[in-house]
């Protein structure tokens, strides 16, 4: 049984009809307050992966290909394993068994096997006693190479066949293509007032994580296998170590220490977790490995680089008829999470606008890159992208107001998508309006003088996907309580904390249930010897599913604390309540007892106290191959207006003010919330304007680093102004949805279009580098067929 | 391999090991270039000979022909510096756009010029100034202007006994404006797409000498030579400035596309930003110290 | 052959002797040898601030700096901040890092003992900075996660309770707004 059939999105007492939308039912739900890990974090006590140091450790360190695209023929670690120090070598043969984090598409080595297929593969690596011995190590291997035709141009990999970087795939450097169409788009754009048709680029970018990625490993005398990593995906690492090392799962034990940072980053097995783990097996000592900044770049998963053609029409009075999409995406040189990426590029724009009718041609190429895979608003910041700046070319050739169009193309709530996919609470009319008012729109848009404008878009996202990567009926998500007699709960979680806060979340549901104080419940989460199996933390599941499991547990255990003490109290268990560390009796409030004694009681009654839940999704998503990709139980959505000015001079853009509205459901703790939704405003414009990842013409990284690789500083950042809209979804925890990756998604089409509002421009190729501004605004000059030298 | 270091405690211990170590030693300063070039191990020296603790390296004098700095001086001290403000406001501004705070707390003159990479964003500003370099070994001590010493893409005349002791920067004449621009990557720890320095002196109305200078343009820190020519003996005019600007991003530069930037936006943003700068009526005022 | 030097360092008010490779960063040190893991690795290039220690109160890039180049200087890491203060009387944690917490600012912690560390630095030089000079101050410390509003306002917080003053509004502060009022929309 599910947590969904247990329960609705109200408060835990009383409010519990599913309409019930009064915060201050609640008393822990929210509330802004404290993370369980912040003083944690912020007295530098927190541990993260490489802070973890065991008696006799190894250092570990990677040799990495320096070919885009090469046959191995011949590799020779003698001398670096005679080198004095030096404690094992490993190269692809030491583990030939493909792994990849959709199971469909294993095509990824430890170490490269036969072939490296981009510059920064791993080729061998290296446990020495520290990491000076482990590098000097690396430069005594001896490689030699064949040099194969380097792919660098996805349009090149969708043509020609030979030579195929994946052998054993068929249809030459294809990864995966799409073609679904729902409705007859051809009838419905013949049909249609309007139309307007035009190709977008949506370049790659990365996560970046200040964090680079560790992992420590140890291998016991009996055979236990631990390893501590840097990863948002413990139980699919754990899968993917007992595949690839041949070891029973049971002899694996997977903990993620604190996590710093990840945002989709850390949400596949890396190389460096089957080395460190194999080096420890080889030289029965504990190995770390710590990736360099540079590695990070080379291990990539990125946003996918996404050339798009959308053709899209709309009748005289701006409603939608059809949308048209085809799309190459480039995904550098492994599947990762490729195959998803294909479906979530056409699967997830079905909101938060009717479509009447649409079409989507996605295909994915192989190119000798860096991989990509996941980055926050996986698959869909691209399409997002492209179809809100059409959307404001429709507006604009209506004459319409872009805040309006959006408004009379508003799909609704509960109602279904053109793609089968079903839509609960829908709070997107409520974000628009907010950031209308907020942003004061109708006073300043295009009354700002040349060079600053207003822009808005729109977006929604998927909180969870009902598609786990490996086909199964079990639950997305566990929790187990266990209550101590001091009165602390324990909660154990798989959920992977990586800086949103899940851990903090279980813990302020657990503290709801059984009103307690949260001082009172301990988290102890990714560790896949103590805790439930939970999917990870990734397409914005974790505060759905797992707070979902966190309910149902919770509700568990309360029943059983207020049945001990309705007994104790010869009443019936309605009338008993767990409020603020006491029962108390409804009817007679001078009796009460704390709730250390209602355990205790419990415990007395019941035998050694705990609890288990779960959450599964419903069964969802349209009836053909690949829908249920892109379905999910709940969608998030935002809508955001940017305030940006343009330096005509140096073809600087300026962002001053972004205003977010979000539709979260319901904000378990604001604070935590409006963080997201900054932080995904922030990441968004960052690489609108200052990120990109791409190589140079022998598939050489441009920059990897810090210095190069531009994270926007304090001063680069604008002021955002978040706006909070909760919806209350019936199925949601308490009626929350998803907020850490939707809030992105409008910040690069909303600057785009505020930026046409400034100087009429129309930027439709990303990264808006003053470059391309200054060649836009003398394209624009030479249109307008004014002098040269004239401004 | 890994280097072996020598701290020196002082300037004779820094000639020293200078002297005795030749070719293979590395002078290390504040370390915000070298540091990483040993971590990313693309400079690999036997020796590293570490003189941040050299106290004759350090201060600000007044000297009859200008403004004395040591060779240690960090962008940081820079900014505080009210002798430095009033003298080089523009080199006060390049220090106040140079990484961050901590960056700014490291990096020092006698570095920017050592390393002379065509992006280290004080030297445009020491060259505009026409600064004199002051190098010394065992063998005695030599004088030479920025201008020279910055002779290629991170190349410079210092032998390799020598160590960059301090920098001069000349008395100003009595009307000068001093203008300085950097065109960045991001408002912080960024590396220049293009900077431009200007010391312009006037009688009356007319410019009576020029000295501009600008990085991140060229193989290495520029001298603007075709600006200077255009502008001395004229009045400034808006005119001018227009055609002076576009004269000297034709002739003057060469710039290339990199991670940072294009050759062709860097062509045409510096004729734009030189043109509004040399049109601004004040220059870079001189600023209080920070 | 790894060249070992020996040297005596000021941390947190101790004085430690530590023997390591003389090449060694303070970050090196600080982190394996001394155990203090709360400065953190992000970069080793000066480029990102998560290594940020202060030396003689002035935030200072660990990575970049010769261990053995700050001996006799005053160095405080991120674990010395509540020792320090529960030293001085106070309780909790220090004043900021309290601050940090309450606001939110701590999303993956990772930038965190830099920036706090700097932010430190900024309130001891001006005691009620502005947006603009918070945001010059932690111009060296990159944040992934916030997009550092709720840092911003973790300082003003910091000041506020320190001043006995009344705390800014917060950026996000405004009641969430409900959909129960508007159920006019829709195609």
């Amino acid at each position: 049984m599910s947590a969904r059939d247990l329960h609705g999105p109200g408060a835990p007492w009383g409010g519990a009809e599913p309409g019930a939308r009064s915060n201050s039912d609640f008393k822990v739900v929210g509330q802004p307050r404290p993370k369980v890990d912040g003083i944690a974090k912020a007295t530098g006590a927190a541990v993260y992966t490489d802070d973890l140091t065991f008696p006799g450790m190894l250092h570990a360190k990677t040799l990495r290909s320096p070919h885009a695209h090469a046959r191995i023929v011949r590799i020779d670690t003698s001398k670096a394993r005679a080198l004095k120090g030096v404690h094992a070598v490993l190269t692809g043969d030491s583990m030939p068994i493909k792994y990849g984090v959709i199971p469909w598409t294993p095509d990824e080595n430890a170490l490269a096997v036969d072939k490296v297929r981009f510059i920064g593969d791993p080729v061998a690596a290296v446990a020495a006693i520290d990491e000076d011995t482990a590098n000097a190590a690396l430069k005594l291997i001896e490689v030699e190479y064949e040099l194969l035709h380097t792919y660098l141009d996805p349009f090149e990999s969708l043509q020609r066949k030979e030579p195929q970087i994946h052998e054993d795939k068929k249809g030459g450097n294809i990864s995966k293509s799409v073609q679904l169409e729902f409705g007859k788009v051809e009838e419905a754009l013949a049909g249609a007032e309007v139309v307007v048709e035009d190709d977008y680029f949506f370049h790659g970018s990365t996560h970046a994580p200040i964090e680079p990625h560790c992992a420590v490993a140890t291998y016991s005398a009996d055979g236990v296998l631990t390893l501590w990593s840097a990863t948002q995906i413990t139980h699919y690492v754990h899968r993917a170590l007992a595949r690839v090392l041949e070891l029973p799962a049971h002899r694996i034990r997977v903990i993620q220490p604190c996590l710093g940072g990840a945002f989709g980053g850390k949400s596949d097995p890396f190389s460096l977790e089957f080395c460190v783990s194999k080096l420890a097996m080889v030289t029965g000592r504990p190995v770390k490995m710590l990736w360099t900044r540079e590695e990070v770049f080379y291990a990539h998963r990125g946003r996918h680089p996404m050339h798009l053609h959308y053709r899209s029409g709309v009748t005289k009075d701006g409603k939608l008829v059809g949308v048209d999409a085809k799309i190459l995406i480039d995904g550098g040189s492994y599947s990762s999470f490729g195959l998803v990426t294909t479906y979530y590029s056409g699967q997830l724009l079905t909101g938060p606008y009717h479509f009447p009718t649409y079409r989507f041609d996605s295909t994915r190429v192989f190119t000798n890159k860096p991989p990509c895979g996941p980055k926050r608003g996986h698959g869909s910041v691209q399409p997002r992208f492209a179809f809100e700046v059409q959307l404001d070319q429709l507006a604009e050739k209506l004459a319409l107001d872009p805040i309006e169009i959006r408004r009379r193309n508003f799909q609704g709530d509960f109602t279904r998508t053109v793609n089968g996919q079903r839509v609960t609470s829908n709070g997107f009319l409520q974000c628009l309006d907010e950031v209308e008012s907020a942003s004061r729109w109708k006073e300043r848009r295009g009354k700002l003088g040349f060079g600053r404008g207003l822009g808005v878009a729109g977006s929604m996202y998927i909180s969870g996907t009902n598609y786990p990567v490996y086909p199964n009926d079990m639950p997305q998500a566990g929790v187990q309580l266990k209550v101590d007699r001091s009165g602390l709960v324990t909660v154990f979680t798989g959920g992977n904390d990586i800086g949103q806060g899940s851990n903090s979340m279980c813990a302020y549901i657990v503290a709801e249930e059984l009103g307690i104080p949260v001082e009172r419940v301990r988290v102890v989460a990714a560790d896949t010897d103590l805790c439930p199996v939970d999917l990870g933390a990734y397409s914005s599941r974790v505060t759905f599913m797992v707070g979902n499991a966190t309910i149902d547990a919770a509700r568990k255990l309360r029943e059983k604390l207020v049945a001990a003490v309705a007994e104790k109290w010869e009443c019936a268990p309605a009338r008993v309540r767990l409020i603020e560390g006491l029962a108390i009796d409804l009817e007679d409030t001078a009796r009460s007892m704390t709730s250390v004694e209602a355990f205790q009681l419990a415990e007395t009654k019941f035998d050694t106290l705990g609890s288990t839940g779960s959450y599964n999704t419903p069964k969802l998503g349209g009836d053909y191959r690949g829908g249920t990709i892109g379905a999910s139980p709940a969608y998030s959505f935002t809508a955001h207006v940017v305030d940006a000015s343009v330096d005509v001079e140096t073809g600087r853009i300026t962002v001053h003010d972004v205003w977010v509205a979000h539709d979260c459901g319901r904000a378990l703790n604001p604070m935590i919330v409006a963080g997201q939704m900054e932080g995904s405003a922030y990441m968004g414009l960052a690489e609108a304007l200052f990120e990109e990842h791409d190589v140079n013409r022998f598939g050489l990284h441009r920059g990897p680093s810090l210095l190069d690789y531009r994270l926007p500083t304090s001063l680069d950042t604008p002021d955002f102004h978040a706006r909070i809209v909760e919806s209350i979804d019936p199925e949601g925890p308490y009626g929350a949805k998803e907020a850490g990756e939707g809030p992105l998604h409008p910040s690069l089409p909303a600057l785009s279009n505020a930026v046409y509002d400034a100087v009429g421009i129309r930027l439709k190729h990303l990264p808006f580098t003053p470059a391309k501004v200054l060649a836009a605004l003398r394209e624009k000059r030479a249109a307008a067929s004014v002098p040269q030298g004239v401004r | 391999m890994t280097p072996e270091v020598t701290v020196a405690r002082s300037l004779d211990e820094a000639l020293a090991a200078l002297a005795r170590d030749g070719a293979a030693a590395h002078v290390l300063a504040g370390g915000t270039d070298l540091m990483v070039e040993l971590r990313t191990g693309r400079t690999r020296p036997e020796r590293v000979v570490d003189v941040w603790k050299v106290g004759e390296l350090r201060g600000v004098r007044e000297e009859n022909e200008g403004l004395r700095l040591g060779a240690l001086s960090t962008c940081a001290e820079l900014l505080r510096d009210s002798r430095v403000a009033s003298h080089a406001p523009l080199l006060v501004a390049a220090c106040r756009e140079v990484g961050a705070e901590q960056i700014q707390a490291r990096a020092t003159l006698g570095g920017n010029l050592g390393t002379a990479s065509p992006a280290a964003d004080l030297n445009p500003a020491l060259v505009a100034l026409g600064a004199r370099v002051r190098l010394r070994s065992r063998r005695g001590a030599r004088e030479v202007a920025v201008d020279e010493f910055l002779c290629g893409y991170r190349k410079t005349l210092r032998e390799r006994d020598e160590l960059i002791e301090s920098v001069l920067v000349p008395t100003r004449p009595a009307h000068e404006r001093q203008l300085w621009r950097k065109v960045g990557t991001r408002r912080a720890q960024s590396i220049s797409k293009l900077t431009v320095a200007v010391a312009l002196a006037f009688e009356g109305a007319c410019v009576s000498a020029v000295r501009a200078a600008a990085g991140s343009v060229g193989p290495r820190t520029l001298r603007l030579a075709t600006l200077e020519r255009e502008l001395v003996g004229r009045p400034l005019s808006p005119a001018l400035c227009r055609s002076a600007a576009a004269a000297c991003a034709r002739a003057d530069i060469t710039p290339i596309d990199d991670v940072r930037s294009t050759a062709l936006y860097r062509r045409h943003a510096f004729a734009r930003v030189l043109a509004t700068l040399l049109a601004e009526p004040d220059g870079v005022p001189a600023c209080p110290p920070s | 052959m790894r060249r070992m030097a020996e040297y005596r360092l000021e941390v947190n008010g101790d004085s430690l002797d530590v023997s390591a490779p003389d090449h060694w960063t303070l970050l090196e040190v600080l982190r394996y040898r001394l155990a203090l893991t709360g400065s953190k690795q992000g970069c080793d290039k000066g480029d990102c601030g998560a290594c940020t220690v202060l030396v003689d109160g002035k935030p200072w890039l660990a990575c970049l700096t010769l261990a053995r180049s700050v001996v006799g200087r005053r160095i405080t890491t991120i674990e010395g901040l509540l020792p320090a203060h529960r030293a001085n009387g106070g309780s909790g944690a220090d004043p900021v890092q309290a601050a940090f917490d309450r606001c939110g600012a701590l999303q993956c912690g990772f930038c965190q003992p830099g920036m706090i560390l700097s932010a430190k630095a900024l309130l001891a030089k001006t005691p009620q900075p502005t947006r603009d000079e918070m945001r010059e101050a932690l111009s060296g410390n990159l944040c992934r996660c916030t997009g550092y509003t709720q840092i911003f306002e973790a300082i003003e917080s910091a000041v506020a309770s320190e001043l006995g003053l009344k705390p800014a509004a917060r950026a996000w502060g405004a009641p969430p707004v409900s959909c129960a009022a508007r159920k006019d929309g829709g195609a």
